[in-house]
């Protein structure tokens, strides 16, 4: 596979180095910009008629399509897959950190992650337990907790820094940003090797007949 | 059937384009004249559905159906992209979308595209 797209790709892939040693506030001053001239995408209470505006209609339709026009032109090598995951990894993540708190827990509920919200009953029932097993955790209403199957976040059992009872471990709010951050890069992972299979599949097809 | 011969690259190619009376053949049963019926039986290696897909469809109502799928309605800012895309859109949309893409996240990758 050689074509003129692909060498200038492999010779001028340098963007994603450059926000590695950057602080966060670095990296949104850098972004805001180019996303905002070229892939703006705006939240539901930014129009006044919702997600029924056009306007976030279009906005969310291109990057929903330029993301999978970008997974057919990545998903040739290991390598460009690699930093295809990452790049889009770090897009996503910069938004979700931008999103305003309640769109973004209505866009978690919307994935059906099999997390569970832990009402508030059983938040004051258990309070003693999640207190004292989440270290860096003062009060137990300063996070929205849910809960999981213990097997989904085995970094943090391996911590001990939740607390696990019946199978489920319950989770604070706070580690919910990097759960999602690796759901997402999973997914993407996974689709894009069973995209990669697909093409050379159907490029051996092609050779054949 | 109507054939048109064309050059492609220097190539004699054939174009072949459908005509009112192609759709009109390709209505399921509504016409039983003789000479309708013997149109429908020439052409039935063209009509015939892939094995694999004919048990799903009523063949007297959904043979020409054009596809459909899942309404993509964004009620979320984020997407986790789990959903392919399955609209149409234009082939300059499709450049541009994918190159403004690029631009936004990785533009050392575009250094050396003129546009």
């Amino acid at each position: 596979m050689t074509s003129p797209a692909d060498s200038q790709i492999v010779l001028a892939e340098i963007e994603a180095c450059s926000y590695r040693n950057k602080t966060a506030a670095e990296t949104a001053a850098h972004l805001n910009p180019l996303l905002q001239k070229y892939l703006p995408l705006s939240s539901n209470t930014s129009s006044p008629s919702g997600a029924a505006d056009q306007r976030l209609k279009n906005e969310r339709q291109k990057d929903h399509y330029s993301h999978f026009i970008l997974r057919l032109a990545f998903a040739a090598t290991e390598d460009l897959r690699r930093r295809f995951v990452r790049a889009e990894t770090m897009l996503f993540k910069f938004r979700f950190q931008q999103d305003d708190s309640k769109e973004r827990r209505a866009f978690i509920e919307s994935l059906n992650l099999d997390w569970e919200v832990v009402g508030d009953d059983e938040k004051r029932e258990l309070a003693e337990h999640l207190v004292n097993a989440t270290p860096g955790l003062r009060r137990v209403d300063d996070e929205s907790w849910f809960k999981v199957d213990w097997e989904r976040v085995p970094e943090l059992v391996e911590r001990r820094a939740v607390y696990v009872r019946k199978g489920k471990a319950y989770v604070p709010g706070r580690e919910q940003l990097s759960m999602i951050i690796a759901e997402f890069t999973a997914r993407l992972e996974r689709a894009l090797e069973v995209l990669s299979v697909m093409t050379t599949a159907h490029n051996v097809l092609l050779t054949l007949f | 059937m109507r054939a048109r011969r064309v050059e492609v690259d220097g190539v004699l190619d054939h174009v072949v384009t459908a005509t009112a009376e192609d759709r009109r053949l390709q209505q399921p049963y509504n016409n039983h004249s003789q000479i309708n019926l013997t149109a429908r039986m020439i052409r039935q290696d063209i009509n015939r559905i892939d094995p694999k897909r004919r048990a799903t469809l009523d063949y007297k109502k959904k043979q020409f159906a054009t596809p459909t799928y899942k309404q993509q309605d964004y009620p979320h800012r984020l997407n986790f992209y789990e959903v392919p895309p399955t609209a149409e859109i234009t082939l300059e949309q499709f450049e541009q979308w994918a190159i403004d893409r690029l631009k936004s996240t990785r533009p050392g990758f575009l250094r050396d595209v003129p546009r």
